[in-house]
């Protein structure tokens, strides 16, 4: 689908013809009645799966309340448009207000349980679908509202501006228009800061919201999108049912919509559609069968999963023929990426056009204050004091466990400080959450790697950019100057920003997943990524671990490079002292969240101190140094 | 692909040919309006046949399926052979909605078994009626149903308020009462029940009539059955939805020294939680249930022993289903007569049928409405450790 959205206009608006012509006379050729209902019906599901997919497939929420927004979608239209309470509103009010409505539940019910995680997201919202069946089933005494079991029946005819649909196949063409509008929604989410916000959030939440991700924010907005089409569809089912009734919207529709949605895989547009259409269709060919119905319903979708285990159209195409890649030989053999960085047997050059201009001031950029941090009985933090000037490259040593990283996770948000505060430029940032602090201007990497190894490197990069743009979903969903302007400018930030690596991060690498890349350019494109939040501090947790010789080499060059031609402050951990010795403007040892030196690399490595933490306490008269 | 692709093909292809061949068969009977040659009729059999529901379901699909395997060994209806064709919807009305569309679409389709839902028949009978589909349903009893002036649907079970009045009649006419208690639930169904068993036992005479409400779930009934016993009425009428609340109900009225005739509902026709937990104060006691004790008709005797000889035990509801084929048989054997058939000729023959004896132990009628003519209410009595039926009430 990407090279989809990559086709000039004109192919793609022929595409778009061809399928709208015959999307437009397939009721018509309908065989029967029959038919005509199950094409109708698909329609729904293709709503409700793609809906479901914003919510766990984008944003990789565990939803299962998914079908009771489906239900008050239905009822609410059952209560507006019916005798049932005596209200009678017109539908292009009613599914509006519906849907809105829907979303209100969604966004309440999302801000409630946003703390939980995994299974327990999944027993609330089951909870909550629970209760909703159950008010359905007993709001009929004492003043009838649901109807109970009974349900609501007998509704208004949706009248479109003096045109009344009545007819199925007019039904037919209502339904699937909206198919379309949310398909073509989802899919222009999918391709925004948002869809990129979404998926980040599935992959790490953790690094997400240090990258500058409003978790928070994207986990309510999946929830409430996703609420909203289910609503929109809700009322677009009733009306086609002329009822509603409580086991219209019961466990058994939801697992049917998350079969859809994971047979087709996750996240995948047109293979959520696909799974939509083919669950939709199958059980009528199993519907005189009885219980064998269920079994060979349940064989076909065990098999389906043996053989696709990341759905029909997860991941790569299931009918496309394999993308020849660059990164392998003709053997098929996975290339190290560092065999193509050097197969001339010479460095490839990395474009630095801008000469050098800053340097270290004097003037404080971080401040921490007597920060002390304590995990149960363990003090990791005592009562450390720090200041980082602008523009300075400082550099943080110490043994494993001298709370190095725990700084980081305090400076960063990750943790509140048990005591203390901490401040950038005069700005007191301590108790601020992660990705308000990336968009204050610090920002981090992290010691054990964590890239959105799914993504592109395109789009790692581009999550970075996420706390600078403010598109909304109604920027996005129109296409309004905002997002254009933004995804624009987002696009050729990223390009700059990964071709400061040279070819490393470029050219074929932008559309390769993270996860194919070689370690070396994980930390490339990692640093890449925090490059692009305008963070005018950077905390990089060892950037050269698990780097040869040579790229150690260049890695610390381009640390150096970055403050000096880009003027960032630089606030490093780092293990390999040649690194520290060779960039460091300054360098702070830590033991035991204590400082125990702090000065020029010289005389921190000759402090006594210093050495004994690393060495021991000396003992038999010989004087142990640390390599100058 | 290409090779894939074509097996596809080639096994979309002999499936059509093969369809064609095994439909075009010649046999005797004829569409008018359209001219197509009738080579099979099809009965749909609608209902929840995977699912929480699907035993009773069952039940009503193998009843229904003893009297059309009937019909077939004598031949089928003019020559024609039928077939029972089942339309599961797994409880879920949308699920039904194309059971019903794909009944309606099927051309050699004469009429259907079901709903057994009420909300499935809700939200499915104006589909079969645009189709002019003959629908007989063998267990929904809301009432509304049937009045909302739907032609082709028909019920072989009573309303709910039908139960009301059978029970005013079998209080008066078999319990020969003149002063009843009647005591209700606070739910619609127990409200409405007592509501128009008062009704009726008004209608019939009977103005010496206590009413007091219940709590479902009280595990002490003794001030209002205080009440009941200073009153001192001939029959107590208790109407409690679950078997152990009137367990309970039996029990203190028995304590209290009351000697009123208890009458208990359907929920009560329970041999362990009603009749083993009242500790034998039930005895003599009476319920109503809707179903009658096939074991007691004589003329159920052969469908009693084909069904348990395959299927096992009957719970109720086969006993219904077996009739409702037989009665929609009949109509389209009636309709089929001339060698023509129509789906419009099979609701208008299914109007007419009228004192129709089958195995439920009364002459069946359907009336304008395509109801049970007085409905029926089987009455059982509580004899040792069993119920024991006593009367059958159908409105008359």
């Amino acid at each position: 689908m990407q090279r989809f959205f990559a086709q000039s206009r004109s192919v793609k608006s022929s595409w778009v013809a061809g399928v709208a012509l015959v999307f437009i006379l397939l009721p018509h050729f309908m065989p029967n009645g029959y038919w005509l209902r199950i094409y109708t019906v698909t329609g729904i599901w293709v709503m409700l799966a793609l809906g479901l997919n914003v919510v766990a497939g984008f944003a990789g929420l565990f939803d299962l309340s998914y079908i009771a927004f489906f239900g008050i979608g239905g009822y609410t239209f059952a209560l507006l448009s019916s005798n049932q309470l005596g209200i009678h509103l017109p539908f292009l009010v009613v599914l509006p207000l519906a849907a809105f409505l829907t979303m209100g539940v969604g966004f309440a019910l999302g801000s409630t349980s946003l703390r939980l995680k995994g299974d327990y997201l999944a027993i609330v919202t089951l909870a909550f679908a629970e209760i909703f069946k159950l008010m359905l089933l007993n709001l009929e005494t004492p003043v009838n509202i649901t109807g109970g079991v009974n349900g609501i029946y007998g509704f208004d005819p949706i009248n479109l501006f003096g045109l009344k649909v009545r007819s199925p196949v007019a039904y037919s063409y209502l339904i699937w228009f909206f198919a379309f509008l949310v398909t073509f929604g989802t899919y222009r989410l999918k391709n925004s800061r948002y869809g990129r916000g979404w998926e980040a959030l599935r992959e790490d939440e953790l690094a997400a919201e240090a990258i500058g991700v409003n978790t928070t924010k994207m986990k309510l907005m999946a929830f409430a999108i996703g609420a909203f089409v289910a609503g929109t569809a809700g009322v677009l089912f009733a009306s086609l049912q002329n009822s509603v009734f409580p086991n219209n919207f019961d466990f058994p529709q939801l697992v049917i919509v998350y079969c859809m949605v994971i047979l087709g895989g996750l996240g995948n547009i047109p293979g959520v559609i696909a799974g939509a259409i083919l669950l939709s269709i199958l059980p009528e060919f199993l519907r005189e069968y009885g219980a064998y119905r269920m079994m060979s319903y349940g064989l076909i979708l065990i098999i389906l999963m043996a053989l696709r285990p990341q759905g029909l159209l997860g991941e790569i195409g299931f009918l496309s023929k394999k993308k020849k890649r660059p990164d392998k030989d003709e053997t098929g053999r996975l290339r190290a990426s560092t065999e193509l960085y050097y197969e001339n047997g010479k460095v490839v050059p990395i474009s630095r056009e801008r000469k050098p201009v800053y340097a270290k001031t004097d003037k404080i950029a971080l401040e921490v204050k007597g920060v002390t941090q304590d995990f149960g009985g363990v003090r990791a933090l005592d009562n450390l004091s720090l200041v980082v000037h602008e523009r300075e490259i400082l550099s943080i040593i110490g043994p494993n466990g001298a709370g190095k990283t725990t700084l980081f996770n305090l400076i960063s948000g990750i943790y509140r400080p048990t005591e203390g505060r901490i401040l950038f430029e005069g700005q007191e940032i301590s108790g601020l959450k992660p990705h308000k602090i990336v968009s204050i201007g610090i920002v981090r990497t992290f010691q054990n790697l964590r890239l959105f190894s799914k993504m592109t490197v395109m789009d790692n990069a581009k999550v970075g950019r996420f706390c600078r743009t403010k598109a909304g979903p109604i920027s996005i969903l129109f296409h309004l100057p905002r997002h254009v302007k933004e995804e624009k400018e987002t696009e050729e930030k990223a390009r700059e920003v990964l071709g400061l690596f040279g070819t490393r991060l470029t050219g074929y690498r932008f559309n390769q997943q993270a996860i194919f890349l070689s370690y070396a350019n994980r930390r490339r494109l990692e640093i890449a990524r925090t490059l692009m939040t305008d963070a005018r501090l950077l905390l990089l947790d060892e950037p050269s671990a698990g780097m040869n010789p040579q790229e150690t080499k260049e890695i610390t060059e381009f640390v150096k490079f970055l403050r000096d031609t880009y003027g960032y402050t630089i606030l490093l951990i780092e293990h390999k002292l040649d690194v520290v010795r060779e960039i460091s403007d300054r360098v702070i040892a830590l033991d035991y969240g204590v400082k125990i030196a702090e000065g020029s690399y010289r005389d921190v490595a000759n402090n006594e101190k210093v050495v004994e933490a690393y060495l021991g306490r000396k003992g038999h008269g010989k004087r142990a140094g640390l390599k100058i | 692909m290409g090779k894939r692709f074509r097996i596809f093909m080639i096994l979309g292809l002999a499936l059509c040919v093969g369809g064609f061949f095994a439909s075009a068969n010649a046999a005797g009977l004829v569409d008018p309006a359209t001219g197509m040659k009738i080579t099979e009729i099809h009965i749909g059999d609608a209902g929840a046949f995977t699912g929480d529901a699907a035993s009773p379901c069952m039940e009503i699909f193998h009843s229904a399926q003893i009297a059309l395997d009937e019909w077939n060994a004598k031949g089928g209806i003019h020559g024609v052979k039928l077939k029972h064709i089942m339309g599961d919807d797994a409880m879920d009305p949308a699920q039904a909605v194309n059971v019903a569309r794909k009944f309606v679409a099927d051309k050699l389709m004469f009429g259907v078994i079901g709903p057994p839902m009420s909300s499935i028949a809700q939200a499915t009978m104006g589909i079969y009626a645009s189709g002019n589909l003959a629908c007989i349903t063998t267990a929904v009893s809301k009432p509304s149903l049937t009045e909302q002036g739907y032609k082709n649907f028909f019920r072989l079970c009573a309303r709910n308020d039908s139960h009301g009045w059978n029970c005013a009649l079998f209080i008066k006419n078999y319990l020969k009462a003149k002063k009843v208690a009647v005591l209700n639930e606070r739910d619609a169904y127990c409200v409405n029940m007592a509501k128009e068993t008062i009704k009726g036992l008004k209608k019939l005479g009977i103005k010496d009539i206590l009413h007091e409400t219940i709590v479902a779930g009280a595990k002490d009934y003794s001030s209002v059955l205080t009440k009941v016993r200073v009153y001192n009425p001939d029959v107590l009428f208790f109407v409690a939805t679950t078997a152990p609340d009137q367990a309970i109900g039996v029990r203190q009225a028995k304590e209290l020294g009351i000697k009123a005739t208890f009458l208990g509902t359907e929920g009560a026709k329970d041999v362990k939680d009603f009749i083993e937990a009242s500790q034998g104060a039930a005895e003599g006691a009476y319920v109503y249930h809707f179903a009658p004790d096939i074991y007691a008709i004589p003329a159920a005797a052969n469908y009693v022993k084909k069904y348990e000889s395959k299927y096992g035990t009957i719970s109720g509801f086969g006993p219904t289903a077996y009739e409702a084929m037989n009665i929609l048989l009949a109509a389209i054997n009636r309709a089929a007569a001339d060698g023509k058939i129509t789906r419009k000729e099979v609701i208008q023959e299914l109007h007419k049928t009228k004192n129709y004896h089958g195995i439920l132990g009364f002459p069946v009628t359907f009336n304008k409405k395509g109801d049970l003519e007085g409905g029926a209410t089987y009455f059982f009595k509580v004899v040792g450790k069993k119920f024991k039926q006593v009367a059958v009430m159908t409105g008359k």
